[in-house]
C-alpha cells in the first residue's frame, strides 16, 4: 500500500567474502583417449618404423620396406606428440622430457661422430631429423611441466641448443660459402626455431624470454649488415677486397635473407607494438582451429605429389645427371597447385573480420587505443605468413633434391617464384580481407573471395578469347593476372609492370578495408 | 570527466538517444538506469567512441570522442553488455594480450595481471580456456579486462549481468572500492544495485533523461510515517492530525480494528517519538511505527509509467493498466 519501508540498511561490507574456489569440483583428469593413442602410436607406429630404419641402415634386412618404416615412424611420432601434449601426469611428462633429450643427444652424437668423410659429415640427414623431432617434444614438455625448476632447466637446454645451432649456422655460413648452402642454412633455421621456442615458452614478460628475443633480433641484424657490407665490398672490389661478383648472388642474398628473418622473428617475439601484438594473436588463432593444420598438411602433400611426379619424370628421362632447366617451372607449374592456391586464399581470409564481427569482439578491439590501420595490417600480415608457410614445402623439397641429387641446379627461379608468390599473394589476401570486413558471415566472405579469385584467373584466360583480345581492356586486365606473374617468375624473370600492378592492387584492397572499418563512424 | 552535451543518435529513422546532457565528475560512481531499449548501451557506445553521435558534443577525460578518439580510448576501460571474449584463449593469455594492447608496460604487466585476477576473483580459472568458462566467470574476466590498464574512467554496461547473488555483492563491493580513484559509469536495470554502489543516478527513458540526482539528495526527500494503531479510527486520526508538525494524514482500515495511517510531516523533523507518546497517552496500542522514504524504485516506475501514459494517452485512454507497484507508488505519493 505504500512504498517500502527502510529496514536496517544491509551493510555489504560486513559480509564475509568466502575463500575463492574453483567453479567446479576438479577431479584428476585421466586422458584415456590420449593414452590409448600414445601407446598405439608407440607400439604400432614408432617402434616398428624405427626398427625398420635401423635394420635397413645396419644392413640386417627388414621385413618392412624402409620407406614404409619412415612413414610409420612419422605417424607414430605424431601420435606420441599428441599424447605428450595431453597427458600431464608426472611420470609420463618427464618420460617425454627425457625422450626429447634423447633426440638432442642423438643429434649431437651425429654431429661429432667421425665417419669416413670426416667429423660431422653424418649429421645430415639423421642428426638434423633428430633435432627437428626433439624440439616439439621439448616444447610440449616445458609447457606441461609445473615444477618451475625443471621447467627452467628445459627452457635453458632448448635455449642453449638454439644458441649453438644459430652460432654454427650463421658464423660458419658467413665464413664459408660452401658451408652456407644446406648446412649453414638448415642449422640457422633450426637454431631460429629453438630460440623462438625459448622466447615463446618464457613469454616476453620474463627476463630470459625478453633477452632471447632481443638476442635473436640483434644477431639477425648483425648478420644481415655484415652480409650487405661484404657483398658491396666483393661486388665493387673496395678496400682491396678481391672482386667476386658471385658472392652477392648466392651467399650474400641468402645471408641477408637469413639475417632479416632472424631480426623480424626476434622483434615479433618480444615487441609490444600493437601491430605485432595483434599479429601474434591472429597467428595463434589460426593454429587454434583445425583449418591451419589442414591447409598446411594439404599443401605439403600437394608439394610432395608434385615433387614425386617431377622426380619420376626427371630420373626417367635423361638421367639425374642432367636436370632440365629451369627445373622449377616444370616442378610447380600445374593444375593442382593453382586450384589449391585459389582455394586456400578464401579459407585463410574468410574468418579474419567476419568472425570478430559475429562474436562482437570487434567492439572490445576497437575500443582500445589502436589505429584502424594497425588492425587491418596485422590481420593481413598474419594471413600472409600462413600463406607463405603453406607454400614453404615446395621450397623445402628442392633443398632435399639438392642434397640427395648432389647436382646443383639453377635455384634463382625459385627465389623469383617466391617473390612473385609474395606479391600476388598479398593482392589476393588483401582482397579476401576486404570481403571479410564486409560481412559478419564467414561463408559469405569466403564465397565472395573465391569468386574474386576466379575473376583473377579469368584475367589470364582472357588472352585466349579473340573477341576480348581486340579490345583495349585485354592488355590492361592481363596485368592483374597472377598466373602470368607466376609463369614468368618460374622462368626466372619478374616483370616490373606486373609487380607494380599487383602491389597496387594489394594496397587498394587494404585501403578499402580500412575505410570499411572506418565506415561505422560515418552513420 | 565525462561531459555529454545535447547528444542525440538516430539509427536510420529510429531515435535511440534524444538530446541528452549530463556530466560525470571525477571520482563519481554514477548508475545509468533505464528500461530495456532506453538508449543506455547506445550512449555508452558513443562515450567509448565506438559509435558516432548524430549530433551533440561528447567529451571524455577532456577529449572529444569524435576527433580525439585514441586519447579517449586510452583513458577508458569498457565492458560491453555482451562481454565478447576470444574463446580459444586462456584467461591469463587473454588478459596479458589485452594489457599489451592497451600499452601496459612490460614490467608492470605481471603485477597488473595479479591485481585484477585478485580483484575479480578469477585466479582459480586463470589457466582455463575462456570458451569453457561459465557466464559469471566470463563476466568477471571482462571486468578484469576493463580494469587491467588502470584507466581513470570505467564504462561498464551491465557489469553484474549473469552473476549469482554472492558474485553480484562481491562485484559491487569491488566497484565501490574503486571509488575515488576511478570515475565509473555503470548501467543496470537492477535498482538495488544502484542504491548499493552508486553516488548518483541517471534514469534514462525513451532516449531522454528523466532523473539525474545524487542518491543522498534522494534520501533527503521528505519522509512519511507509517503508523498502525488499534483503536477508534476517527479519534486516532484526530489525535494524529493535531500533533505538532503534521501536515496531513491518510487513513485506511485494516482487519480486526487496526487502522493504518500515513502521516505526512510539514518539516524534516522526525515525528516518531511525538506520535508514539500521543497515541500511548490515549491508551491505544501501536502495531507499527516507522519512517518511510521513497526509494529509487518509486522514481523509476513513476518516470517510466508516467512517460508511457502521457505519450500514449492521445490515442487510447486505458492503454496501460497500472500494476500493483504503480498503485502502491501512487498511494504513497
Amino acid at each position: 500500500m505504500s512504498s517500502e519501508a527502510i529496514t536496517e540498511k544491509k551493510d555489504p561490507d560486513r559480509w564475509q567474502t568466502p575463500q575463492e574456489i574453483a567453479p567446479s569440483v576438479m577431479r584428476q583428469d585421466v586422458p584415456t583417449t590420449a593414452r590409448i593413442i600414445g601407446v598405439a602410436a608407440l607400439v604400432f607406429g614408432f617402434a616398428p618404423g624405427l626398427l625398420a630404419i635401423v635394420f635397413d641402415k645396419t644392413g640386417t634386412g627388414a621385413r618392412i620396406p624402409v620407406g614404409w618404416g619412415m612413414f610409420m615412424a612419422m605417424v607414430g611420432l605424431a601420435g606420441m606428440l599428441y599424447h605428450a601434449a595431453r597427458d600431464t601426469e608426472l611420470e609420463i611428462r618427464r618420460a617425454y622430457g627425457i625422450f626429447a633429450l634423447v633426440w638432442l643427444i642423438l643429434a649431437i652424437a651425429h654431429a661429432v661422430y667421425p665417419t669416413e668423410a670426416g667429423v660431422g659429415r653424418g649429421f645430415l640427414p639423421w642428426g638434423y631429423v633428430s633435432l627437428l623431432v626433439g624440439l616439439p617434444f621439448a616444447l610440449v614438455y616445458a609447457r606441461n611441466e609445473d615444477d618451475p625448476v625443471w621447467r627452467q632447466r628445459a627452457i635453458y637446454i632448448v635455449g642453449a641448443t638454439g644458441v649453438v645451432l644459430a652460432g654454427f649456422g650463421l658464423i660458419g655460413g658467413s665464413i664459408k660459402a660452401d658451408f652456407l648452402l644446406s648446412y649453414g642454412l638448415l642449422l640457422s633455421l633450426a637454431g631460429l626455431a629453438y630460440l623462438s621456442a625459448t622466447a615463446g615458452l618464457s613469454g616476453s614478460e620474463s627476463d630470459i624470454g625478453y633477452k632471447t628475443g632481443s638476442l635473436v633480433a640483434a644477431i639477425g641484424a648483425l648478420v644481415a649488415l655484415a652480409a650487405i657490407g661484404r657483398s658491396l665490398l666483393a661486388t665493387y672490389g673496395w678496400l682491396g677486397v678481391p672482386k667476386d661478383p658471385r658472392y652477392l648472388a648466392t651467399s650474400g642474398i641468402l645471408l641477408v635473407g637469413l639475417g632479416l628473418t632472424y631480426a623480424i622473428v626476434g622483434v615479433s617475439l618480444i615487441s609490444d607494438r600493437q601491430f605485432v601484438v595483434l599479429m601474434r594473436r591472429e597467428l595463434a588463432s589460426f593454429f587454434c582451429s583445425p583449418l591451419a593444420y589442414i591447409i598446411l598438411v594439404v599443401f605439403a602433400v600437394i608439394a610432395w605429389i608434385g615433387y614425386a611426379i617431377f622426380a619420376w619424370g626427371v630420373s626417367g628421362g635423361d638421367g639425374p645427371s642432367q636436370l632440365p632447366e629451369p627445373i622449377i617451372y616444370r616442378y610447380v607449374w600445374g593444375f593442382i597447385p593453382i586450384v589449391f592456391a585459389v582455394l586456400s586464399v578464401p579459407l585463410l581470409t574468410m574468418r579474419l573480420f567476419s568472425e570478430e564481427k559475429r562474436t562482437q569482439t570487434l567492439e572490445v578491439l576497437m575500443t582500445v587505443p589502436v589505429e584502424d590501420v594497425s588492425v587491418v595490417l596485422s590481420k593481413f600480415a598474419a594471413a600472409m605468413i600462413m600463406f607463405v608457410l603453406a607454400w614453404l614445402p615446395f621450397g623445402l623439397y628442392l633443398i632435399a633434391l639438392r642434397i640427395e641429387g648432389g647436382t646443383p641446379f639453377d635455384y634463382r627461379p625459385l627465389v623469383s617464384f617466391f617473390l612473385a608468390l609474395l606479391i600476388s599473394g598479398s593482392a589476393m589476401i588483401a582482397m579476401g580481407l576486404f570481403f571479410s570486413s564486409l560481412t559478419n558471415n564467414q561463408l559469405a566472405s569466403g564465397v565472395l573471395t573465391a569468386l574474386g579469385m576466379i575473376v583473377l584467373i579469368g584475367f589470364h584466360i582472357i588472352k585466349y578469347f579473340s573477341v576480348i583480345e581486340r579490345s583495349n581492356w585485354a592488355p590492361f586486365l592481363t596485368h592483374f593476372s597472377f598466373l602470368d606473374l607466376w609463369g614468368s617468375a618460374l622462368r626466372g624473370q619478374l616483370i616490373l609492370s606486373e609487380v607494380i600492378s599487383h602491389v597496387s592492387l594489394a594496397i587498394f584492397w587494404l585501403f578499402a578495408t580500412v575505410k570499411v572499418l572506418e565506415a561505422r563512424k560515418w552513420l | 570527466m565525462i561531459q555529454v552535451d545535447n547528444l542525440s543518435k538516430f539509427f536510420g529513422p529510429v531515435m535511440a538517444v534524444d538530446h541528452i546532457s549530463f556530466e560525470v565528475g571525477k571520482g563519481e560512481i554514477v548508475g545509468f538506469l533505464g528500461p530495456n531499449g532506453a538508449g543506455k548501451t547506445t550512449t555508452m557506445r558513443i562515450l567509448t567512441s565506438y559509435l558516432p553521435a548524430t549530433s551533440g558534443i561528447v567529451k571524455v577525460a577532456g577529449f572529444d570522442v569524435m576527433n580525439q578518439s585514441l586519447d579517449v580510448r586510452k583513458n577508458i576501460g569498457y565492458l560491453p553488455d555482451t562481454v565478447p571474449l576470444y574463446p580459444e584463449m586462456r584467461v591469463e593469455e587473454y588478459l596479458t594480450y589485452r594489457a599489451k594492447l592497451k600499452g601496459v608496460d612490460r614490467k608492470e604487466r605481471p603485477k597488473r595481471l595479479e591485481t585484477v585476477l585478485e580483484h575479480f576473483r578469477v585466479r582459480e580459472v586463470r589457466r582455463r580456456l575462456i570458451g569453457t568458462l561459465s557466464h559469471g566467470y566470463r563476466q568477471r574476466v571482462g571486468l578484469a579486462d576493463a580494469l587491467i590498464h588502470d584507466p581513470p574512467i570505467l564504462i561498464l554496461d551491465e557489469p553484474t549481468g549473469g552473476l549469482d547473488p554472492l558474485q553480484i555483492r562481491e562485484t559491487l563491493k569491488t566497484i565501490r572500492n574503486l571509488k575515488g580513484k576511478h570515475t565509473i559509469l555503470l548501467s543496470t536495470h537492477i535498482l538495488s544495485q544502484v542504491e548499493d554502489a552508486c553516488d548518483r543516478v541517471i534514469i534514462i527513458n525513451r532516449g531522454r533523461i528523466g532523473l539525474d540526482k545524487k542518491l543522498d539528495d534522494l534520501a533527503k526527500e521528505r519522509a512519511t510515517f507509517m503508523v498502525e494503531v488499534r483503536g477508534p479510527k476517527d479519534q486516532v486520526a484526530h489525535v494524529l492530525e493535531t500533533t505538532d508538525g503534521v501536515d496531513e494524514i491518510k487513513a485506511e482500515a485494516l482487519s480486526d480494528g487496526i487502522t493504518s495511517f500515513e502521516v505526512h510531516p510539514k518539516t524534516d523533523d522526525d515525528l516518531r517519538e511525538a506520535l508514539f507518546s500521543r497515541i500511548a497517552k490515549n491508551g491505544w496500542t501501536i502495531r507499527r511505527l516507522d519512517l518511510v522514504r521513497r526509494r529509487l524504485e518509486y522514481h523509476f516506475v513513476n518516470l517510466v509509467v508516467h512517460d508511457q501514459t502521457t505519450s500514449f494517452k492521445p490515442e487510447k485512454e486505458p492503454v496501460t493498466e497500472p500494476n500493483t507497484a504503480v498503485q502502491a507508488a501512487k498511494n504513497g505519493a
